[in-house]
Parts: C-alpha cells; structure tokens; sequence
C-alpha cells in the first residue's frame, strides 16, 4: 500500500471517529458513481449520514430524486463496487456487513450498459 | 459494431437466404471468401483459444484475417464449439449429457427449436428515420425479441414442442474434457478422447426416455406447424407486426430512444411489456402480460393484481399467464464472479425463458450453460428480410443450428432474467423455485427478491410518515447542514 494511501485511511479514520462521536445514531456512507457509468449524473456531496433503520429501497429512492431519474430507469447501487444488496435491508445491516477497515460503508450506483 | 456476416459458411444451410450477402458498403471485397478458407484451415475447435502456431505463415495470415472479421463483424469466426461428453449441458431448464447419438439428438432438436432472431437487412424503412436495417445496432432489442419468442412457445405451443425441420448442428465438436471445476466430482470413466459417441457405459440412458414423444396425429402436428409460424411472424420486419423490429423501435420513443440507438436490457425489458400490452387489442394475445420489477424486487402483490386485473375484461380463465422480466446489475465494471453461481441454478429451472444480456458492447441471448461457459444465440449475423406476411414464408433462417457458448467471466453485468408462468398455481411455484435458486449462500444477498404486497406499500412515503425525525426529509436539510456536518448530507 503506498505511504498516501495510508495516510488517507487514517485521515478518514479519524473523520469517521470525529463524525460517530457527534453522531452516534447515524452512519457514514460514502456514495461513488461507478467507474465506467457515463449516462448518470455525478452527485455533488458524495458523503452521507444514514439512520440505521433507512432501507436500501428508501436509499435508493432518495438517491432517484437526488439526480432526477424516473422510476422506470434503470438504477443500481453496489455494496462495495460489486455487491448486490437487497432493497428490504436496512442500512446498520449492511453497514455491519460491509463497512470498508476505514469505517465507511462504500456504495457505487450505476444504470446498465448499452449493447449494439 | 458493424456486424455484416462474414461469409455463408457460418450458418449455411443451403437456403437461398444465407447465399454470401454482401452489404456492400462495409464489407470489403476479399474478406467473404477469406474466411471460408480460414474455417478450412483451422476446423480443430483451437482457434480462438490455442496459441498460434508459428510455423506456417500462411496460416498465421489467415488467422489473423480471421481475426480481424471477429472484431469488424462483431460475429465470432471461432471455427467449432466444444461440448464436454461429460458434464450436462443446460438448455431452457433441460439437461442433457451429450454423450450418446440420442442425447445429441434431443440436443440438436431442442437448440433448433429455439426461435434465432437476428440482424435484418432491407426491411421497410423504420418511421422517423431512413435506416432499413438493424445492423450495428439493433442486437438487443432481437436478444429481447429471442427472449419473448421463448416466452410466447411456452404459452402457446405444447410444452416440449420440437420444430420438425430442426436443421443438422454446425460446427460443434464433442470432447470428453475433464471439469474445470474442483468441486465437480471426477471419478467418471473417460470412455474416449475420440469425437465418437461412446454408446456405452453407465451414463447411458435407456432410449425410450430419451426420444421425443413422436405425436400419431398429424392434423396436430400441423395445426402446431400453424401455430409455430404465427409465432415467428409476429417478430417480422414489418410495421404491422406486434413484436417486430419497427414495433419495437417505435414503443421505446416513449422512453427516449429511437432507431439506430443503442438499447439496455432493462429499456427493452420495458419496451416487451409495452409491446405485449399493446399487442393484447390486435392479437389472441389477449391472455398474457409482462411483469418488469422495479429496483430487483418482484412484488407478488402487483403481479397478482396485473394478472387478475387485466383477466376481468376478458373473462374467461380468471388468471392470465405472466412473463416476468428482472432487470439486474450483477456487478460494477464487471461480472461479479459470485454470482455465475445463481446465474446457473436460474438458468436450470423449468420457468426460466433465458436472459438478455451479453459480453460488453455485444448482446446476446443466454439459453443455458456448461461447466463455466454460457449457451447462447447469438443476434450479430446480418440476414436478408424474409416476407412473413406470405403464407409460406422459409422458416429456416429463423432457426440457429451452430450452439456458441463464452465463459462466465466475459459476462457484461447487466442483464435481464425472464421467467414465465401459465397459472397462479404455477406462479406460487415459480416464486418458491426461483427464490431457492437465489439463496446460493447466507452470507450474500439474492440478485433480487420476491416480496409479498405491493410496491407502493414500501415507498419512500411509507418511510417519511412513519419516521418520526424531521430531518427524514433529506433534501430539504442538505443544504441546511452544508456548513456544520463536515461535508456530509444528513438523511
């Protein structure tokens, strides 16, 4: 791992600790457009505090208003850049599950690919 | 993806259709014949896979004109797929182990009935443009038609109908590999490395099993004839036909997409509900609906609705058949390995009708699996228009005789799983099969889930009245709490 890769976890860690102690009762996502998604918008915050009893589903609707997207469209979030999660979980759930060593719960959202 | 066929030799069957169309714009002169050539020289089943060998130059030429025709065309110049001898392979929930002429056989019939929809040529101009083909870029919309196509035979022609003119299989090759998985027991006897049937041995089958129910009526027989071409016309490149091409283009307008666009499996997921709601005044179609879930989760609750609701104008049977469509994402940039595992048990089930996806950029319909390679058809081979309005109009090229298969790990995440159901009764089981196969390992959510009720009992409204923290109401206090929460949004 590089030197600034460490120093970044630890920075985040830190936020992490500063952000629960002020919150306890919410946890700290962080909400990235996948890598390859062209078609969505990007988000202009990309870190969240969540109440643990919030859904996926609810999550994702949020998210849906947040970039102005219909119900009809395709949109997807991936636990960990390639999880899928089911829309009936709450968020302490998957937090407890899947939350990245530096504290932070990591979620991707994409549509689908295009074919020709 | 400019995918012009490469040569007749892929699929010739010896119709007038699949005489060397040449679309003269893209495909340069000399490459046809090239590859026919190249198809002589490299027929061993190696060609995309194995190292290249170095000692003849002319072949090395060869191969990589071949080559160069895979990347223009889109469609695979791959000499022969491969069957293992010793492992099942998955065909629309069937299994067969291809290790007698028998299970060939009932392969052969099985994969031939299959409805191929491909790539068309010379089609009446579709409306608000000037194209008159799909070519480059209509491959998804046929994968989604291939996998209505599906549905349709399994509501309207008897369950294990076979297509009597079932072409002979092309450009397969059966090998008695050994399992690339560690898991799969080994222990089988390997009769032969030979690509003979071995007709003996414990995994014989007695015949009679084996044989497709040969009907003794041949009223039925062509009363299902009948049937069989009706169905494939309604997926002709006409206007006027319910599932065609130019239907289909001018259904996805309403969601912002037009001819010569390129599709997702989840659009055309939608586009076929729309296409079959639309087509229930026209048609005798009148008894079926499509289900797309939202945000992968079929609420049992909306598709009972759909099904009796829509049931009541015609009043007859009470419940309509279903075609459930699930649009996923089984990954972020790529397929997650995790995954393949649900894909499989999915693809094993009765109820399954197949799965739009494809490798990135290129859609495909999957129809099965072996070991760790997807079955499928493939919609990239460009074909003159047939007439489907004659009468007789040829069904052959309607019809895919060469089985292709690609591992696991070339699978583009997304993708659409379609499931059908003729009963409510048969929809109760497909609910608890479909959810066994998804519940592959504790520690992994389902792709996607059924739940009881329906969905608008589990909207955000739900949450933001029940909830009794005034912030619940994000978007409000996201800019109210900019400056004291360090950057993040309060929800």
């Amino acid at each position: 791992m590089l030197v600034e890769n460490i120093r970044d976890t630890t920075t985040r860690k830190d936020e992490v600790c500063t952000i629960r102690s002020k919150f306890p009762n919410k946890l700290p996502i962080i909400v990235e457009r996948c890598i390859r998604e062209r078609r969505l918008p990007l988000l202009d915050k990309t870190k969240f505090l969540v109440p643990h009893e919030l859904t996926i589903g609810q999550f994702l609707c949020l998210l849906r208003s947040k970039i102005a997207l219909e119900t009809s469209q395709a949109l997807y979030l991936l636990i960990s850049g390639k999880n899928i999660c089911s829309m009936t979980a709450s968020m302490g759930e998957v937090y407890s599950q899947h939350r990245d060593p530096d504290g932070f719960l990591y979620m991707t959202y994409a549509s689908q690919d295009m074919f020709g | 993806m400019n995918s012009v066929t490469p040569s007749s030799a892929q699929y010739a069957r010896g119709g007038a259709l699949h005489n060397d169309f040449v679309d003269g714009r893209r495909l340069p002169p000399p490459s046809s014949p090239r590859v026919a050539e190249a198809r002589g020289h490299f027929s061993n089943g190696s060609l995309a896979d194995g190292p290249g060998e170095p000692d003849e130059v002319d072949k090395l030429k060869l191969k990589l004109m071949s080559a160069w025709n895979n990347v223009k065309y889109g469609w695979s110049v791959k000499s022969k797929t491969l069957f293992n001898k010793t492992s099942p392979l998955i065909l629309m929930g069937q299994s067969y182990l291809l290790d007698s002429e028998e299970e060939v056989e009932r392969f052969r019939l099985a994969f031939g009935s299959r409805v191929w929809l491909t790539y068309r040529k010379e089609f009446p101009q579709l409306e608000g443009s000037n194209l008159t083909t799909d070519c480059g870029w209509g491959c998804m919309l046929r994968s989604g038609q291939m996998l209505l196509a599906q549905g349709l035979m399994l509501h309207r022609l008897p369950r294990h109908w076979r297509w009597p003119g079932c072409p002979q299989l092309a450009d397969v090759d059966f090998e008695v590999l050994r399992p690339r998985s560690p898991s799969r027991p080994v222990g089988i006897s390997i009769p032969s490395f030979s690509s003979t049937w071995s007709t003996s041995g414990p995994e014989k089958r007695p015949s009679s099993a084996t044989e497709v129910p040969k009907r003794a009526e041949p009223s039925r027989d062509a009363q299902t004839e009948d049937l069989h071409r009706r169905l494939v016309s309604w997926f002709g490149d006409v206007p006027a036909a319910p599932f065609g091409v130019h239907r289909l283009v001018e259904l996805g307008k309403d969601l912002g997409k037009k001819a010569g666009d390129w599709y997702g499996p989840s659009l055309v997921a939608h586009i076929l509900r729309k296409a079959v709601e639309k087509s229930a005044e026209l048609d005798d179609l009148d008894d079926l609906v499509v289900y797309v879930a939202q945000d992968c989760t079929v609420y049992k609750g909306d598709v009972t609705q759909l099904c009796e609701q829509s049931s009541s104008d015609s009043g007859s049977s009470g419940w309509k058949s279903v075609i459930i469509l699930v649009p996923v994402r089984l990954g972020g940039d790529s397929l997650n390995p995790s995954y393949t595992e649900c894909v499989k048990n999915l693809l094993t089930l009765d109820c399954c009708i197949g799965i739009i996806g494809g490798k990135p950029k290129h859609s495909l319909f999957f129809v099965g699996f072996q070991d760790e390679q997807l079955l499928y058809l493939d919609p990239h081979y460009c074909q003159l228009v047939v007439d489907v309005t004659q009468g007789d109009f040829p069904l052959e090229s309607f019809h895919c005789n060469s089985p292709r298969k690609m591992n696991f790990n070339r699978m583009d995440p997304s993708c659409t799983l379609g499931f059908y159901a003729q009963s409510k009764k048969d929809f109760e089981s497909l609910c608890s099969a479909v959810s066994g196969a998804l519940s592959v390992s504790k520690e992994r959510y389902p792709i996607f889930t059924f739940i009881e009720g329906r969905g608008q009992d589990y909207s955000l409204e739900g949450y933001s009245g029940g909830s009794t923290d005034p912030s619940a109401h994000i978007l409000p206090t996201d800019t109210m709490n900019r400056n004291s929460s360090e950057g993040f949004v309060f929800l």
